[in-house]
């Protein structure tokens, strides 16, 4: 129907000239002017998108496009997003990245920790209407835990079975203290048992369905039988641009809703502007600028220190976050995740004269000069920048060297070099940060730093049931973290949302693809 | 008097003196015409700017010790950007990259697109039809195309810093203006050269026995020149668009070079509505080069069509 409605605004507006314009739908006549107005929209997607405007629909505007939507690959936002929409997780985290139930209405764990016992919500239905079973449950677990990206986080599972009533229960091999939000990972939606041409077909339980998914766009309807409550309005519609720029004019022209993720100064803009509901929401996402600890300069803790007092993190986020998110402590362990996070290390302050001293005691007395890698990314392109600004005046001497981000990361530049600058997303819980890069022995602890102590409290922040002693170790890594880690951490993020004002009920998610659009109002 | 000579029919003129008396008027010819005396005069400006630009600009370019994002006026007459540097400093200190890169690009190009079109056009024959071919070849392709792939690998190959690879991978901007130029200005001299070569003074040059070295250089070179430099003014031209596009695309310059190009595009985007100053100073300065080049460069092609 949207088709054929398509190709007549097209030929009216052709025909204008000899047939004048009263004939003219006004979708036709507003796509035009959209067109002209220069908002790079296809002209399908403009008459779609305001076609859908009277329907009660939701749309919701994306700087890329999904590449994979196969759950055990997907990572981008895009494509989070569309399998949050249409499936569901076991259990959700909310904006404060606490965990809220979804699947799972309730759990508990036993006293050693080892055993935790989900319950699943009753009357599940997925899209063809078949019942949720607990057998397609231990299915997609089955599958996360075979060959793939999620195997390691699973691997400490030794069994899940079906408990009882409708429950379901994990054995791991040993305790740990973060396992609920290992089912809140982004790869963990529920598939059908058997479920073939995944990534292609989308037969999940979750609050919409899938009704049109082309290149520029997926057009989802409500799941009226949604065990949750159906949502309150009929269509969501993720709209996909080439760029957060085309993104926001299509925001600023009226042709979607909703955009989500943007540049810092993009947001500063549009919540200026007071025409729109705008949040930005702390995240733990942060960027690191690490020495290799093993080898060159950074060898030598005296350097790290150097570049430590070098380093005005102040500056650096007000220039480049705009006072948006947190300014960092050189540790990742973010103010967001509240108790675990500490300030009672005293970051010293800024003093290239003693850095100077510092790397002339190192035997640099002559100056350091280095070469800063960085992913070809504005803000990390920006964040070199200025870093390269303030150690100048301690003497060292930056030559910057942006990098595509498939050579950087492909070619395993960042991992080898001895300075460099490596974004890291949103993540619920600090441990993930420290089990990634910063263990002796973690997959992508790029800065080669070893430390036996260190390693002691990330293994009892990750195993401990004793909250008070798990607190301890997280503030004590933060310490050593100051005192003599190779890392600069100069701030961390915020995530943005702008919303028109018609719009209510969407709470911004650290990690924008899991945003949840099933409360949302229309206006 | 050599230019009356010169001109006269059936004689055997010594061209080498033609350009030399040629390049004074051609330089009277310019300033007669005020389109051109104005592009010379834009050009002149800016060859200033890049020869005196740590002199006169008041901040250092990668200074950011100013508050970040201030409107033009008072002590930063362009405002500052999002990092707190200086626009007007750096648009000023950018002046020399844009005349060193497309300058030494464009010079070597003229250099070796002479040797090259010189000897394929005197000697003819196969040499002349299969250089014909490979230069007809390389013109197919979009300078800025061949541009993007050579830099865009160059890029991406990580030298040891300090070591020739490095040194050189660093000024592949301007190898790449030379090689993407060197095919038009050889046929330019190539064309230039069978023509000359048909008259009598060469004639009369190769029956006196002299060698082709001394035909090419001594009796050919000369009588291209007026060509030559109406084609290398307008390769200038070309050279410092090309080189603004690929800085605008981060294939020419390094952060936090105050390229003009890099200046634009690392301030589009949601920065442009912050600190528009921050784009459209260095925009602007691209624009009034790149129209100064062409004025004088159309002015060069006037004088030389003249005087010649």
């Amino acid at each position: 129907m949207s088709d054929i409605r398509n190709r007549k605004a097209g030929n009216d507006v052709a025909r204008l000239s000899r047939r004048g314009f009263l004939k003219i739908g006004a979708a036709g006549l507003a796509a035009a002017a959209l067109e002209l107005a220069g908002y790079d929209l296809s002209p399908s997607q403009v008459a779609a998108a305001l076609a859908r405007r009277q329907e009660g629909a939701l749309r919701v505007a994306w700087g890329g496009a999904p590449a994979t939507l196969d759950p055990l690959f997907a990572s981008a936002d895009t494509e989070i997003a569309f399998l949050n929409a249409v499936y569901d997780y076991l259990i959700d985290t909310n904006n404060n990245s606490e965990l809220v139930p979804r699947l799972a209405t309730e759990w508990s764990v036993s006293e050693d920790g080892l055993t935790y016992t989900l319950q699943i919500a009753e009357g599940v239905t997925f899209h063809d209407g078949s019942a949720l079973a607990l057998d397609d449950i231990l299915w997609t677990f089955e599958r996360l835990r075979g060959e793939g990206p999620t195997a390691d986080l699973y691997a400490d599972i030794t069994s899940i079975e079906a408990g009882e009533g409708n429950s379901i229960v994990f054995t791991l091999a040993q305790p740990n203290p973060d396992f609920l939000y290992n089912l809140t990972d982004n790869h963990a939606v529920i598939l059908k048992q058997g479920a073939e041409n995944i990534g292609n077909e989308f037969n999940g339980t979750g609050p919409f369905r899938l009704d049109e998914y082309v290149t520029d766009r997926a057009v989802f309807s409500a799941n009226a039988d949604y065990w949750g409550g159906a949502p309150g309005f009929g269509t969501l519609e993720f709209v996909y641009f080439d760029s957060v720029e085309s993104a926001v004019n299509a925001l600023e022209g009226g042709v979607v809703d909703v955009v989500l993720r943007m540049d810092n100064a993009t947001y500063l803009n549009l919540s200026n502007s007071g025409s729109y509901s705008a949040s930005a929401v702390p995240t733990s996402g942060h960027d690191v600028v690490r020495l290799r600890a093993d080898q060159g300069p950074g060898a030598d803790e005296r350097v790290r220190q150097a570049f430590k007092l070098a380093t005005d993190r102040q500056a650096i986020f007000d220039r480049i976050q705009f006072g948006f998110g947190a300014v960092g402590r050189d540790t990742p362990i973010s103010p967001v995740f509240e108790r675990y996070y500490t300030e009672e290390t005293p970051l010293p302050a800024r003093d290239p004269a003693a850095a100077r001293q510092l790397l002339a005691d190192a035997g640099y007395a002559e100056g350091l000069e280095m070469t800063l890698y960085t992913p070809n990314l504005p803000d990390r392109v920006a964040l070199a920048q200025a870093l390269a600004a303030q150690w100048e005046e301690a003497g060292i001497m930056i030559t910057i060297e942006p990098q595509e981000e498939a050579v950087y990361y492909a070619d395993n530049v960042w991992l080898e070099v001895d300075l460099a600058i490596t974004p890291w997303g949103a993540r619920p819980v600090p441990q993930i940060y420290l089990d990634l890069y910063l263990k002796s022995d973690a997959q992508w602890n790029e800065a080669h730093f070893s430390d036996e102590e260190v390693d002691q409290l990330i293994e009892v922040a990750g195993s401990s049931l004793d909250e008070e002693e798990r607190v301890n170790a997280y503030h004590e890594l933060q310490r050593i973290l100051i005192e003599r880690g190779p890392y600069i951490i100069p701030y961390f993020f915020a995530q943005f949302g702008v919303m028109a004002n018609t719009v209510g009920g969407v709470e911004v998610h650290p990690f924008a693809g899991r945003t949840n659009f099933q409360q949302a109002t229309v206006g | 008097m050599f230019k009356q000579l010169s001109r006269a029919p059936g004689r055997i003129a010594r061209p080498v003196w033609v350009g030399l008396a040629g390049a004074g008027g051609v330089l009277r010819e310019l300033m007669r015409s005020p389109q051109s005396a104005l592009g010379t005069l834009i050009v002149l400006f800016f060859l200033m700017l890049a020869l005196f630009g740590p002199q006169i600009a008041p901040y250092r370019a990668n200074d950011q010790s100013s508050a970040p994002r201030l409107e033009p006026g008072g002590e930063h007459l362009f405002g500052t950007d999002y990092l707190g540097r200086d626009v007007f400093s750096r648009v000023i200190l950018g002046a020399s990259s844009i005349f060193r890169t497309a300058g030494f690009g464009t010079l070597i190009a003229v250099v070796i697109g002479t040797f090259v079109g010189l000897f394929i056009g005197y000697q003819g024959g196969t040499v002349d039809e299969i250089a014909g071919r490979v230069i007809d070849a390389l013109l197919a392709m979009p300078a800025l195309l061949i541009a993007l792939v050579i830099l865009g690998i160059v890029r991406n190959l990580n030298f040891e810093p300090g070591s020739w690879q490095a040194r050189l991978a660093d000024n592949s901007v301007l190898l790449v203006i030379a090689l993407v130029y060197v095919p038009i200005v050889a046929r330019v001299v190539r064309s230039s050269t069978l023509e000359i070569k048909t008259r009598e003074f060469i004639e009369a040059a190769q029956m006196r026995g002299e060698s082709r070295l001394y035909i090419i250089f001594r009796e050919i070179f000369p009588s291209v020149v007026p060509a030559l430099v109406v084609e290398a003014s307008l390769r200038f031209s070309y050279a410092i668009f090309l080189v603004a596009s690929l800085g605008f695309l981060g294939v020419a310059a390094r952060p936090p070079s105050p390229d003009w190009g890099l200046m634009v595009n690392e301030n589009r985007g949601g920065l442009y509505d912050l600190t528009p100053w921050a784009l459209e100073y260095p925009a602007a300065a691209i624009a009034l080069l790149v129209v100064g080049v062409n004025l004088m460069s159309d002015g060069i092609r006037r004088a030389v069509q003249k005087s010649g």
